[in-house]
């Protein structure tokens, strides 16, 4: 049994749902049983029983926690993705405790008829849930961070126009860029081209390499301390007076 | 014999770095980095890296024969993002590389109540 998080009282009937059936689903899709104290709002987890895949282990808080922020069970459970993550803000942060601030930003953020909110969805590709003074998105990494100044630059006070045309201009720059081809060099000891052309290049570098780095050789070793020692062919030791 | 090892991964916007030490975690017995699987500087945070960091991770356990490992990630935490962008496909490609994780924990430093965010009052201006 292991303790999770603690989740508000009028968020427990959602997380159980309709006879358990919410719960169920959770359950199933998380692969733990879930042990909901409905007098604290107490949630553990129990994965005894089948081995179950570490990640999911690691996400299933995460699911717990954002349905007790508001959002749906049904877009909760997508967090069990890899790809998906959250990610949370607090609007006490930005204009303080006073009940009537937080409101304000709520409504800020959220717009008429949820306009604001569906528009910043819809550009970035992420899920916004705002309950309280807490405000939760849920996405993959790229649409966290197109979704991430949009949201602050509201909460900072900036006019929703400049907001919106922001988020447009940066949908544009992602698009140019989904377009080309991504690709990573890896990083690995490789024989170099000229090898082919002069013969034991490799190795003379990698005995230069060595000779530069001589603090990593071992003191025990007899044979790489002699080797270290010996001159290269283009070296030679010149004794002169001053 | 295997053993079991603790390996510490620290993600952020820009690198990632593994580390794997004993059960004390004070010994360490490889480490690996974004910037060592990658060339470019803007890929060293991709999940990517990390995914190869983690492989190459798991590699150089097995050859020091350690099976089992503990992970605890963590981000940038404080009072700058508390999220670990790597973290997932890192675990991930640890489990498709053979290891078996114990345990995972979240050990990003979490202020109680912090200090001020840089940027100032008026934030940053460009």
């Amino acid at each position: 049994m292991e303790p999770i998080a603690r989740i508000p009282k009028d968020r427990i009937a959602v997380l159980i749902g309709k006879g358990g059936s919410t719960r169920k689903m959770i359950e199933e899709a998380c692969g733990g049983k879930l042990d909901i104290d409905s007098r604290s709002g107490e949630v553990s987890v129990d994965w005894s029983g089948s081995d179950v895949d570490p990640v999911r282990k690691m996400k299933t808080p995460d699911v717990i926690l954002a349905i007790g922020r508001g959002l749906s069970p049904q877009r909760a459970v997508n967090l069990l993705d890899d790809e998906i993550n959250l990610r949370m803000y607090d609007i006490r942060e930005w204009v303080g405790r006073q009940p009537n601030q937080v409101r304000r930003m709520r409504s800020r953020l959220i717009g008429r008829n949820g306009l604001i909110r569906s528009r910043i969805e819809e550009l970035s590709g992420t899920e916004i849930a705002i309950y309280g003074s807490s405000v939760i998105v849920i996405g993959d990494e790229m649409g966290l961070e197109v979704a991430n100044p949009a949201i602050e630059s509201i909460l900072r006070g900036a006019e929703h126009g400049s907001v919106l045309h922001g988020l447009e201009k940066d949908r544009k720059r992602q698009r140019i860029r989904s377009r080309s081809l991504e690709s990573y060099e890896e990083r690995r000891n490789e024989e170099s081209p000229f090898d082919s052309l002069v013969p034991g290049l490799s190795a003379a570098r990698r005995r230069r390499e060595r000779r530069l780095k001589d603090s990593q050789i071992n003191p025990e070793d007899k044979g790489a301390i002699d080797e270290m020692l010996k001159l290269a062919e283009d070296e030679e030791i010149i004794y002169e007076e001053e | 014999m295997p053993h079991k090892a603790i390996l510490h991964i620290f993600t952020t916007h820009n690198n990632v770095l593994m580390t794997a030490t004993d059960l004390t975690g004070s010994e360490t017995i490889c480490k690996v980095s974004g910037g060592m699987v990658t060339k470019g500087g803007s890929e060293k945070s991709s999940s990517f890296a990390s995914m190869r960091a983690a492989e190459r991770m798991a590699e150089m356990l097995v050859e020091k024969d350690f099976n089992q490992v503990i992970v605890k990630y963590r981000g940038a935490g404080g009072n700058k993002s508390h999220s670990a962008p790597g973290a997932t496909s890192a675990i991930r490609a640890l489990t498709r590389a053979g290891m078996q994780i114990t345990r995972i924990e979240d050990v990003t430093p979490i202020p109680t109540d912090g200090t001020k965010s840089k940027g100032g009052r008026r934030g940053r201006r460009v």
